[in-house]
């Protein structure tokens, strides 16, 4: 296991364009909090087995982020996308059968609706499960909470202010990647964690190295 | 403007690598994922141009705490 297990946050949610601006909004809002976005995205080179990669991070991981707002059915016939409630449930095993370490993971469920997953995955009941109706500015608060809570780190800023650096964020980033001739629909993960990290860093820096 | 704090500094059990610390205390951590298609240096460069082009609009208002304005472009009449 990783020994940065307690700083790392393991991100489960849709990839598509749809879901991006919540994506990175909770991307943003777990490393400015002072924590490492982990995801199934870091995947994406190597040959080997997607889910085996998964069930490593998941390892890695003491917070787990799971966000089942794109838990829909669609194509012919249609059928539910069904990638995140099974990483969930991996994340919650883990919790519940693994070593003492494992034991320390905690779970943050998110929806576009309140008790929406009560009509898909009403097992889940109990659990700690928020809606932030597609806003990525109560998506980013929503982390923020939880994130400052559950580590009982007071140094995780407030959400609105997050949101807001957040939203200064968005401004730059076409024009940042714009000096290298790309667009935001063509950048990896990995790009954007690490231009996020850099910006915070040099934008928000101390004054006193 | 705050002085860009960019030295990576390990943590003293050697598990994290920062990249800096905030303005309110945040240590700001390396992150696992890589980049595909830039360097490390094309995009601190990117970051520092387009700051410039920005006017450092992330400077905070050291009574609201906010952002500064961000410069305007100047009024043209029609």
């Amino acid at each position: 296991v990783a020994r940065s297990f307690a700083r790392n946050v393991f991100i489960n949610c849709a990839f598509d364009t749809q879901f991006q601006p919540i994506f990175n909004a909770i991307v943003f809002a777990v490393i400015r909090s002072g924590f490492r976005a982990r995801c199934a995205l870091e995947t994406e080179d190597g040959a080997e087995n997607r889910f085996a990669k998964i069930q490593n991070i998941v390892e890695q991981c003491r917070y787990g982020i799971h966000d089942l707002s794109r838990t829909e059915s669609g194509g012919d016939p249609p059928l539910p996308r069904f990638n995140m409630p099974l990483e969930l449930g991996l994340f919650i095993g883990a919790k519940r059968y693994g070593s003492q370490e494992q034991k320390r993971k905690r779970t943050l469920i998110l929806d576009a609706e309140q008790y929406r997953y009560q009509r898909f995955i009403s097992d889940i009941a109990g659990q700690d499960i928020r809606a932030h109706g597609s806003d990525p500015a109560r998506a980013i608060e929503m982390v923020a909470t939880w994130l400052r809570v559950q580590s009982r780190s007071t140094s995780v800023p407030g959400g609105r202010r997050i949101a807001e650096e957040f939203a200064e964020f968005q401004r730059q980033l076409p024009t940042i990647l714009d000096t290298r001739q790309f667009v935001a629909a063509e950048i990896s993960f990995g790009d954007y964690v690490t231009i996020a990290t850099e910006w915070i860093a040099e934008s928000l820096a101390s004054a006193t190295p | 403007m705050a002085k860009a704090s960019t030295t990576r500094r390990r943590s003293r059990t050697g598990q994290y690598e920062s990249v800096g610390r905030t303005y309110d205390g945040v240590t700001i951590l390396k992150q696992v994922a890589r980049p595909k298609h830039f360097t490390y240096q094309q995009i601190k460069q990117a970051i520092a141009t387009v700051r410039e082009q920005f006017g450092n609009s992330t400077d905070r208002d050291t009574e609201t705490g906010g952002f500064a304005e961000p410069p305007r472009a100047p009024f043209k009449r029609k």
